[in-house]
């Protein structure tokens, strides 16, 4: 693609903009962009840790055939997404 | 040697500081797969102890062959630590395309002899050195007329040359739980094979197997030594000698001064014991196991094949086991979606969160029956749990949870690669700048949701205390995923920055791209997103070449729907 030159110079300046900023623009803290959430060491760093244990379990569940049907977690609190307090059916098998 | 000390990554940072008097530390190999920030940590640890590797996922005991990738990648592991000890478990996991994280019985019968040789000789012979083969925890019994735990032990250390790590808390658990006596265990171990010893904490739990409770001691790994293992290590010291000793902790984490107490308790004991008589076997060959008159379990393929599939439908027996024993399945039916119920929600926490803890555990069950792992690395487990979704029809009314685990998975695979690739541009003059060819950097992820998807990750995860604020209505958002040396990061990015981005790459050119963009953007905002753009590293210029496995750690822009 040729250039012109005009064009060239206002993308020029674009780009000189943008350099400028650089040094300066700690972008975490910057207007416009969510601050940069890291994974904490309880979450992510931890997959790695749980992964694999050759430990065998203790805790036992309360019978996994006592189905719950509406999720309960921070999904009921999303305007415009909040499940209905209805008993929906689940599929009996999975395969 | 001064006792060692298991080593996980919660552990990491209190180690690293305190640089505790330890023999060794011992991790979990499967742990260390991939370029984790973990692998980082464990290596540089290498710098102020021996690490010994011990593996839980090879699954020497399974009827089919070995995983050749999961082979290679110990091997790997090993050329990098140089570790002090390689050791596996005398158990399987995996036959043919399931992989259960748990250590499974295996009956020990002569074809068991020839399977576990074989694979313990291709494991010896793929990382090139002797390995170490550990006895398991027994909650089972198959049948009276296999060939005695022991016996087995010494014949597999006899044909294969490997040598054994004595965990004397397994020998213990074992006994209680089949009522053998765990002194005759030690005194059929031929001495010259014993190479190390664990030491760990179990669990008392009373259980109804069909016929009243009953207890039965599990091999927790979350609590102290009981005085009764102490005893027993003090007869093993006896008889083997002292040995390097292995303190194994692996949930519940006290803190690491109660860790080290531990240690420095196995250090008293140990200091009190004869000097080892490894090495000292000459010796008469150990007695070959008397034949059968009758195997109970003919086929072992076929015998692991029905025992996964009583495991997974969460069947109350097993018609393998001794009469008495066939409900403990549910030992290892517990072990097993209880360790993938922990593991996916490490993967999957803002899920969890949206989905609360009963409803995720119903959809881990749902998702691990229908798609069970497939690997010794369950690290790559978890994608199927997203399919799974569609069997609930209540998820149907929750149009960005797909979307929400694609982002989780994203982020848990970004774990294991290379971190995203830094471009120092300062170095680079600006008129160069404006003709040089670039490429996008490799790498990170982008996200495009047309739901607040970040707000909705953010404010269902763990740590986030607020009260909830999201309104489905504020989406689009883009998204950045990202990793450097701390871990994986997320994001939010302005839709600008991503049309640069899809731009540059089209063009190859900076100058060309602003160009074709300033039409529709204008000059700020052009100017600032390209500032994100240098200043996160999303771009490099093409010349320079793409860091080793590029194939794997190409950056994506992916649309979720």
């Amino acid at each position: 693609m040729k250039l012109n030159k005009k064009a060239t110079l206002s993308a020029a300046s674009v780009l000189a903009v943008a350099l400028a900023a650089m040094p300066a623009s700690a972008h975490a803290g910057k207007e416009g962009y969510e601050k940069c959430q890291g994974i904490a060491k309880a979450g992510m760093n931890d997959c790695g840790a749980n992964g694999h244990g050759c430990a065998g379990q203790a805790a036992v569940d309360a019978d996994p055939n006592e189905w719950i049907y509406v999720p309960e977690g921070t999904c009921e609190k999303i305007v415009g997404g909040k499940v209905k307090a209805k008993k929906n059916k689940v599929e009996e098998k999975a395969s | 040697m001064k006792s060692g000390l298991g080593i996980r990554p919660e552990l990491f940072s209190s180690v690293s500081e305190l640089k505790p008097e330890l023999g060794f530390l011992e991790a979990h190999s499967e742990n260390y797969f991939g370029k984790s920030v973990d692998r980082e940590w464990l290596l540089d640890l290498r710098r102020e102890y021996s690490i010994s590797l011990h593996g839980v996922g090879l699954s020497l005991g399974r009827a089919d062959d070995l995983d050749r990738d999961h082979l290679r990648q110990l091997q790997q592991l090993v050329e990098e630590v140089n570790p002090l000890f390689v050791s596996e478990h005398l158990a399987w996991s995996a036959y043919k395309h399931q992989h259960l994280p748990d250590l499974l019985p295996l009956p020990l019968t002569d074809e068991s002899v020839r399977v576990v040789c074989e694979h313990i000789d291709q494991m010896q012979q793929a990382i090139g050195r002797q390995i170490l083969l550990e006895n398991p925890s027994n909650y089972l019994l198959f049948d009276t007329l296999q060939i005695a735990e022991p016996d087995f032990l010494n014949t597999v250390c006899h044909q294969t040359g490997c040598g054994l790590l004595l965990d004397i808390n397994n020998v213990y658990v074992s006994s209680q739980n089949l009522q053998r006596s765990a002194h005759d265990f030690l005194a059929a171990i031929d001495t010259g094979f014993v190479h190390q010893f664990h030491l760990a904490g179990h669990t008392e739990v009373k259980r109804d197997f069909g016929k009243g409770p009953e207890n039965i001691l599990i091999d927790t790994h979350n609590q102290t030594v009981s005085d009764d293992v102490w005893k027993l290590f003090r007869s093993a010291l006896d008889r083997f000698g002292g040995l390097p000793t292995l303190i194994e902790w692996d949930s519940d984490f006290p803190s690491i001064q109660v860790l080290l107490s531990e240690c420095e308790k196995a250090n008293h004991v140990l200091e009190s014991a004869a000097p080892s008589v490894h090495g000292t076997f000459k010796g008469a060959r150990p007695t070959p196991p008397s034949p059968f008159q009758q195997e109970p379990i003919k086929n072992l393929g076929q015998f692991q094949s029905e025992f996964l599939s009583n495991v997974l439908e969460l069947e109350s027996a097993t018609r393998f086991a001794d009469q008495k024993h066939q409900q403990r399945i549910s030992v290892y039916q517990n072990n097993v979606f209880g360790a993938l119920k922990e593991y996916l929600a490490e993967v999957y926490p803002a899920t969890k969160g949206v989905l609360g803890q009963r409803f995720f555990e119903q959809l881990v069950l749902r998702a691990v029956q229908k798609t069970p792992p497939s690997v010794g690395d369950v690290h790559r487990y978890g994608e199927e749990l997203i399919a799974a979704i569609e069997v609930f029809d209540s998820l149907k009314e929750l149009p960005y949870l797909k979307e929400l685990m694609q982002l989780e998975w994203v982020l848990h695979g970004l774990y294991f690669r290379s971190p995203t690739e830094i471009v120092d541009w300062s170095e680079i003059p600006q008129d160069k700048l404006m003709e040089m060819k670039v490429r996008p950097s490799t790498g990170y992820v982008i996200l495009s949701s047309t739901f607040p998807l970040y707000e909705i990750w953010r404010q269902s995860l763990p740590n986030y205390h607020e009260p909830v604020a999201i309104n489905l209505a504020d989406g689009p958002d883009t998204l950045l995923l990202s990793k450097d040396d701390q871990g994986v990061h997320c994001q939010k990015i302005t839709s600008e920055i991503e049309r640069l981005l899809v731009q540059i790459d089209e063009d190859e050119n900076l100058l060309q791209a602003i160009e074709a963009l300033s039409g529709s953007i204008g000059p700020e905002q052009l100017s600032s997103a390209l500032a994100f753009i240098f200043e996160a590293s999303l771009i490099a210029p093409k010349e320079l070449s793409k860091v080793e496995d590029s194939h794997d750690d190409q950056s994506e822009l992916l649309t979720l729907h």
